[in-house]
């Protein structure tokens, strides 16, 4: 095939000849079995030559595609990270508070009655033995409830009504007694739900519960 | 956007379009490529990419085109037929092909354990296979041709510069120049090809 042929090829497959050279190249073909094989030959080359240019483009999108997300899951990871970063310090941070008030706040405990029970709960809370402090609580609690509910509603004497009040203090020192193991361990979350019992329960540590929950 | 609303505007030469359409069924094939013939995902999508080439040339030449709302193939033959799968199907099609060519390149022989035909419902598989043996065949000569001549069948035949062009981007003395060199780059690409077309035994 010489030069001029070559061109003719190259107009025939770029679309570039007029409908009359078109014809005239098709009737050239269909006569000449040598040049139809080599325009279907020329055709394959062209296309696998825009077929490698199209896959430069594929693997470039693909490259945009993978790049992006990278970018994406290095932005959620960098605020995940600063969530976390946040959550912790701001975590420390109300641990700290809450166990510096359960010290501002312990000196206000006072245990009534004399009994060995109630005595141990004092040393247990300073001795840090929150855990069994609860224990003992938990147990007494229901107790003293009994015992407060024994108790008529009405036409009580003094007397009765003295020691009635009594064992409703006794049961809001336990409860504060509680919620201050709570806060002296640090658990924010469990100390807040007790303190919020209290605060509503129109008992004698309920202003003060009502303060801490403000400050925590 | 659906198939024909894609297969129209990639006729009409919308390149952002088949890049749509590219995205539209990378990951279901690609999962599928994977989970068939147990490659990993690089291999994969490789693969995907030349079976969407293939489907590109398809597509922008026109061989695969919409009629009142119906996927038409032109086969190799010449007729003209109504594509019964979704685009995603034919891509699946023309990568198990694909695969095949792969196999027997690296091979030599190549086993159907694993690899047993498919009905796709693809009006022109009888002769999918044959045509993809011989475009990987042409596409892997492309790619043994040096850069400064791929470089000029690019320009030429990719970007439809005019001889002139070339020669000012690939500093060529004139347009005569690029004619010559061009025409050397053919004929080097004729040799590569029908080389490699005989040692597989099929005589040119």
């Amino acid at each position: 095939m010489d030069i001029d042929q070559e061109d003719r090829v190259d107009d025939y497959l770029l679309d570039r000849m007029s409908e009359a050279q078109r014809t005239s190249f098709e009737r050239l073909m269909d006569e000449d079995r040598e040049l139809r094989e080599c325009v279907g030959l020329r055709r394959e080359f062209v296309a696998a030559i825009k077929r490698k240019k199209m896959k430069e483009v594929l693997v470039a999108e693909e490259n945009r595609v993978v790049s992006r997300h990278k970018v994406w899951v290095s932005a959620y990871s960098a605020i995940l990270a600063a969530c976390l970063v946040i959550g912790i310090v701001l975590k420390v941070s109300s641990v700290n508070n809450c166990i510096s008030l359960s010290d501002e706040f312990y000196s206000s405990i006072v245990i009534r009655g004399n009994n060995d029970v109630y005595l141990s709960l004092s040393s247990m809370m300073d001795a840090g033995e929150y855990k069994m402090l609860r224990k003992v609580i938990s147990e007494q609690l229901p107790l003293l409830q009994k015992e407060f509910d024994a108790y008529k509603a009405d036409g009580l004497s003094e007397k009765e009504q003295y020691d009635k009040d009594m064992v409703g203090i006794k049961i809001d020192e336990l409860k504060w007694m509680e919620a201050i193991s709570y806060m002296k361990q640090g658990k924010v979350s469990k100390a807040k739900n007790a303190l919020k019992m209290i605060s509503v329960s129109g008992g004698v540590y309920a202003e003060s519960a009502y303060l801490i929950l403000d400050r925590l | 956007m659906n198939d024909i609303s894609l297969i129209r505007s990639i006729n009409a030469g919308d390149e952002k379009a088949f890049t749509l359409l590219y995205r539209k069924y990378k990951d279901k094939t690609v999962n599928y490529f994977r989970g068939r013939y147990m490659k990993d995902k690089e291999y994969s999508v490789d693969l995907y990419q030349d079976c969407c080439t293939i489907l590109w040339e398809k597509l922008s030449s026109g061989r695969i085109y919409e009629k009142d709302g119906v996927i038409m193939v032109i086969g190799r033959d010449q007729s003209h037929q109504k594509m019964n799968c979704t685009l995603g199907t034919y891509i699946i099609s023309i990568g198990h092909y694909m695969m095949m060519a792969r196999l027997r390149k690296s091979s030599r022989f190549v086993s159907d354990v694993g690899m047993e035909k498919v009905d796709y419902s693809v009006p022109d598989a009888s002769i999918l296979a044959e045509e993809i043996e011989l475009k990987n065949m042409v596409y892997e000569s492309v790619g043994m041709l040096e850069a400064a001549c791929l470089d000029i069948l690019t320009l030429f035949y990719w970007v439809g510069a005019s001889g002139k062009e070339i020669a000012q981007k690939l500093n060529y003395k004139n347009a005569d120049s690029v004619k010559t060199q061009k025409l050397k780059c053919m004929r080097k690409l004729e040799v590569i090809f029908k080389n490699k077309y005989n040692s597989f035994g099929y005589g040119y």
